[in-house]
């Protein structure tokens, strides 16, 4: 049957009862620009996360210990670093590469003594991608030709009750060695507003972590930061290529920090299915609408089967005024979710009264509570489909009902 | 040559405990080209006879055979694809679709059968110039009066020309003089065009147009007189 007939009669159908459609239209519009919104929103916030994460604890190509990812020990290194590091950043000139190592100990000063996490890092490298240099409060961020130099977070200096120029001492133990010790003096102190981090963290440089560590020129990682995170893909198959030690792992982000991932997907999800539940609601409002407009014209559909038109035609015409319903409401919802989405873009929604703080903490990343959305396409494009559907679909019970008429009762019906 | 012939039709309905014979028996033969009408009081079973040859009912028993096609054999699906190619409907409440002009729901049908946009539109505008709305195409119902609307009906049911026009108490609902205009144009349908009409009716002013009343009591045939004969 004409597509174009069919969608005349269910548009013109609609109109008939204004209100009624309209208030349908505006249930959906409301849903899905609500639901576009929100995944704007959340979409944002991980992009913001991963892109913190990425930085802070990986890279987008990460090379390190083969048995590493299973047991993060700090025995388990990558031998001749600097070496590995240069041949990865001859093969890829746009990337920044970087070296880190990541040791687990006891930070002590005069009065006081705390657990912290060691990182230590190529300053200048660290400082192009990550901003923890733009978070320092007191003194100054790392300088490599300083061997002393360590950077506490503001809470830590606080625990430690030590200031600027103050010594302090880190103590570990790596693997079967013997306690190992190195004397550092507080060259500057940074903020990132998470506690856990401002609280635990402490930065130094590379080459006076190296010496707490086994085997030649080590670090717990080698990180590939590439330019655009849609090269990881080549890029992570040529750095294997380059790196085809068994001992060592050359590994995207996604396998880097699973933890990372598997947090995104997890909220994803949950937002995902309470859009369900709203979807669901909105629907049972299209399946009032498209009933409440059918019993309304059962003698009309009467006379059209009558006239010659197939049960499964005028199915196809009710499915189609819900698909006109979902159609209009889907435009509407997804300019309206669009529009909200862009003037929080620009100036971000700020969480911090509601959470009380500068950031929040999640999954080893400090995370900014002034959330910038950022407009997810991928979903913009199903977004109207899924409108569509569940209009399509909450018209399936008026469409099978019309299937049952018998035109002689239906033109008797009054 | 019959355009439809019965055969010993009967149709009962069940009425709570009750059976209610509508038809007991119906034998009726009618010529392509006749102007029919089945002429009874309330409950005679008219309607139900021409419900039951325009395939919209089914018969408890007998045979009905319409433009050659048995309709007592044949499915739904195929009984729907015989009212769109061979048939068409006049009913009493005009039952156009409210929301499509005038000449929309002339070509109604026509779009149905998937004809070309052009070819249905202009037979919908030669079809309503020729019941007399010229100048009325693109009218909604509401903006027609009941007889302009009738005359659109009659439009719709001639545009694919059918074999055969049923129409139910077609006039049940106008005044006499658009009821007699409406007569006039159908006589000359059936006259110039070579349509066949079966009407179901009360209206005197229908029989005496009629060159056939067959009359029904209880659902059997109580006479059947052709004019001029």
């Amino acid at each position: 049957m004409n597509f174009g007939l069919l969608f005349t009669l269910a548009a013109r159908g609609l109109r008939r009862n204004r209100r009624r459609s309209l208030i349908t239209i505006a249930g959906i519009a409301f849903g899905l620009g609500l639901m576009s919104l929100s995944n704007n929103i959340g979409y944002g916030s991980h992009q913001d996360m991963v892109k913190s994460a990425v930085g802070l604890m990986a890279g987008h190509i990460v090379v390190q210990h083969a048995d590493y990812q299973d047991e993060p020990r700090a025995e388990r290194v990558v031998a001749n670093s600097g070496q590995i590091a240069s041949s990865l950043a001859a093969a890829m000139p746009e990337a920044t590469v970087l070296r880190r190592i990541n040791l687990e100990g006891l930070l002590l000063s005069p009065l006081s003594s705390t657990a912290v996490g060691l990182r230590a890092v190529q300053p200048e490298a660290e400082a192009m991608v990550i901003d923890l240099d733009d978070r320092i409060v007191e003194g100054e961020w790392l300088k490599a030709d300083d061997a002393d130099a360590i950077i506490l977070g503001q809470l830590l200096a606080e625990r430690l009750s030590v200031g600027l120029g103050d010594k302090v001492v880190f103590m570990s133990q790596v693997g079967d060695r013997d306690v190992d010790s190195r004397l550092f003096r507080v060259r500057g102190m940074f903020r990132t507003g998470s506690p856990e981090i401002d609280g635990m963290s402490a930065i130094v440089n590379l080459e006076p972590a190296q010496e707490l560590l086994p085997e030649t020129d080590p670090a717990t990682l080698v990180a590939v930061h590439l330019p655009d995170d849609r090269q990881t893909a080549d890029q992570t198959v040529l750095a294997r290529q380059l790196v085809p030690d068994p001992g060592l792992a050359v590994m995207a982000w996604q396998e880097a920090i699973p933890d990372i991932v598997a947090f995104v997907e997890l909220d994803s999800a949950y937002s995902d299915a309470m859009w369900l539940v709203l979807g669901v609601i909105v629907a049972l409002g299209v399946v009032n609408t498209v009933l409440m407009s059918v019993m309304e014209r059962v003698r009309e559909f009467g006379v059209m089967m009558a006239i010659g038109m197939k049960p499964r035609q005028l199915a196809a015409m009710v499915l189609m005024e819900g698909m006109v319903l979902g159609l209009i409401g889907a435009a509407i919802g997804l300019a309206l979710g669009t529009l909200a989405t862009w003037p929080l873009m620009h100036y971000g929604l700020d969480l911090s009264e509601m959470y009380g703080g500068e950031s929040i903490e999640a999954g080893g990343v400090p995370l900014s509570l002034v959330l910038y959305p950022e407009i997810d396409t991928a979903r913009l494009v199903v977004y109207p489909f899924i409108g569509v559907l569940f209009a399509v679909l909450a018209s399936l019970y008026p469409a099978w009902k019309v299937t049952g008429l018998q035109p002689v009762q239906a033109i008797r019906h009054q | 040559m019959s355009i439809v012939s019965v055969r010993n039709l009967r149709r009962e309905y069940t009425q709570g405990a009750f059976t209610v014979h509508a038809l007991r028996g119906v034998d009726l033969d009618i010529a392509a080209g006749e102007f029919t009408a089945l002429m009874g009081p309330s409950g005679s079973g008219k309607t139900t006879l021409l419900n039951l040859i325009g395939g919209l009912d089914e018969p408890t028993a007998g045979e009905i055979t319409v433009d050659g096609q048995d309709l007592s054999r044949m499915k739904a699906g195929d009984r729907s694809e015989l009212r769109l190619r061979r048939l068409g409907f006049v009913f009493q409440s005009y039952n156009l679709i409210p929301v499509l002009s005038a000449v929309e729901n002339t070509e109604f049908v026509l779009m149905l059968r998937g004809e070309s946009a052009a070819n249905r539109r202009q037979r919908a505008m030669e079809t309503l110039a020729a019941v007399g709305l010229k100048g009325m195409e693109h009218r909604r119902p509401s903006e027609l009066s009941g007889g302009q609307q009738q005359r659109v009906a009659v439009a719709r049911a001639i545009a694919g020309e059918p074999a055969l026009v049923l129409a139910d108490e077609p006039t049940a609902n106008l005044d006499s003089t658009t009821g007699h205009e409406l007569i006039e144009l159908m006589q000359r349908l059936n006259r110039e065009r070579g349509l066949t009409f079966v009407f179901a009716t009360h209206d005197p002013k229908v029989m005496e147009a009629a060159r056939r009343v067959v009359r029904l009591e209880d659902g059997q045939i109580a006479s059947d007189e052709r004019k001029g004969s």
